[in-house]
């Protein structure tokens, strides 16, 4: 096996693992609810409490990353969720419990970590592919353990969280012993010499980095937003139309309702690869077809199948509100499908750029898009649930953030300025004079 | 041309076959997934999940 291929495996099974830790509280929330007497909102709080630590945690972790190595970052951040998950087998109150489900949910900020890994490994002509796999795989953690976890484990969420925990830290094991933070020593130093606060402050600044958080939170954010709001929406907005259907008890309801929210949670995490590979061929053929964007940045081709994917998600998302306002549930199914996979597209897109435009602070810049950007799986819900009619919520978000999200990045892809001179300050301004800057430049 | 070489490189690499079978492989579990899920919608057959 070639050493990158390895180092791709580790890294994704490791985001795989992170994953299913990361939303293994929801899959039992029922139960726990049951177990520790919770009232609704005490189960609403404890369902986006796993979002809550993804946003800081994830711009510290790319950080980290740059300056002491995926490998070790990654490891460390497996080997304290495990650990918290195994003692949360054993929490006898439900504060306890809540505190260390929350630590453990932070596993997922690994994201940006791996991101960082593989792009120090694979060449900017197959990045898309390689981030894709490891990403999309990775995700689809999320729906495996909706799935499996509690058909596996039933009620006992004790037993399914000390199984999660000693797993991980085993995967830690094998993390830190077989992983390398870079192809080579050059690699390596030039991500960690880049790792300090006023190149942070300059990709942070950076309006082609603020385009692709926006463009994130339009894809990833979505798609954590829908994996939780969607089971409601199905249940509360076609409740009639699945008890026509012969689901007729609560859990019956709510059961058919995750089933139907999977088809999103499976397509927008498995179709991503395929993004990555698109965003790679692109690249390779050279397709720039829009004339209001740049074709002259090196990365054009990526930044042109991104938009097409954002286009793609607004106008889906329109479909899902016209869906239920006709009340036609297998219509509103098959267009969650198309849905999903229009979000995979985005997510593939988004992070067969970062690697590449921000070749020497890749964790750096894989915080700031990948962290910022989770926040979207926090206010999303809010919107959809705050109309008045649970089906327009959909084309509000759409319309009132998804299209000017899009005009931002539109403005800011259509300029053939360099990244250095693109932004809110020069690169003299946050890395002083070039002949005293760090190695490298992303530009 | 630069670009031509490495795209037949990267074809040529072990890796990239078989990460191009494990992206065949992961959509069609989707796509399994979206169909099993749609004969739910259409035909309310819920089988052992009910």
């Amino acid at each position: 096996m070639q050493e990158k291929t390895e180092q791709l495996l580790i890294a994704t099974v490791g985001f795989f693992w992170a994953f299913l830790m990361w939303f293994s509280t929801a899959a039992f929330s029922t139960s726990i609810s049951s177990a520790f007497t919770l009232t609704t909102g005490g189960l609403a709080l404890l369902a986006s409490s796993a979002l809550w630590l993804a946003p800081p945690g994830r711009v510290a972790a790319g950080w980290a990353a740059d300056r002491f190595g995926a490998h070790n970052i990654f490891a460390f951040i497996l080997a304290y969720s495990g650990l918290m998950s195994v003692a949360s087998a054993f929490a006898v109150n439900y504060d306890v419990l809540f505190v260390e489900r929350l630590i453990v949910a932070s596993a997922g900020i690994s994201f940006v970590v791996g991101i960082q890994h593989v792009s120090q490994w694979f060449e900017s002509h197959e990045i898309g592919t390689a981030e894709g796999i490891y990403a999309g795989t990775g995700n689809a953690g999320a729906g495996v353990g909706a799935l499996v976890l509690p058909r596996l484990y039933g009620t006992n969420f004790d037993q399914a969280f000390l199984h999660l925990g000693i797993v991980a830290l085993g995967i830690a094991a094998v993390y830190k012993w077989r992983g390398k933070a870079a192809k080579d020593r050059a690699t390596a130093e030039t991500a960690r010499a880049n790792s300090n606060l006023k190149s942070t402050l300059y990709v942070w600044t950076r309006f082609a980095a603020i385009g692709l958080m926006l463009a994130y939170a339009m894809s990833f954010g979505l798609e954590i937003a829908m994996n939780s709001w969607l089971p409601t929406y199905y249940a509360t907005g076609f409740g009639d139309a699945i008890g026509d259907l012969g689901f007729t008890s609560v859990a019956a309801i709510q059961t058919a309702a995750g089933t139907f929210a999977a088809v999103q949670s499976f397509n927008a995490s498995l179709f991503r690869p395929f993004s990555g590979y698109m965003s790679d061929l692109w690249q390779r053929k050279g397709w720039t077809p829009y004339p209001f964007l740049s074709a002259e940045q090196g990365y054009a081709p990526r930044v042109h199948w991104l938009f097409t994917a954002l286009c793609l998600i607004i106008a889906s998302l329109c479909a899902l509100s016209v869906a239920g306002y006709l009340g036609v549930l297998p219509l509103s199914v098959v267009i969650l499908a198309g849905f999903g996979i229009c979000v995979s597209f985005g997510t593939g897109g988004v992070f067969a750029i970062v690697p590449v435009m921000f070749e020497e602070r890749p964790g750096v810049a894989a915080g700031f898009v990948g962290g910022v950007s989770t926040a979207g799986g926090i206010v999303y819900p809010l919107a959809f649930g705050w109309v008045p009619n649970i089906h327009s919520g959909y084309a509000l978000v759409a319309i009132a953030l998804f299209v000017p999200f899009t005009l931002f990045f539109v403005w800011v892809m259509r300029s053939d300025r360099s990244l250095a001179q693109y932004g809110i300050g020069s690169r003299e301004r946050w890395l002083g004079p070039e002949p005293e800057a760090a190695p490298g430049g992303d530009d | 041309m630069a670009d031509i070489d490495a795209d037949a490189d990267t074809a040529r690499e072990p890796w990239y076959r078989w990460g191009r079978r494990v992206l065949y492989a992961e959509m069609l579990i989707a796509v399994l997934v979206t169909v099993f899920s749609l004969s739910l919608a259409f035909m309310g057959q819920a089988g052992y999940i009910a």
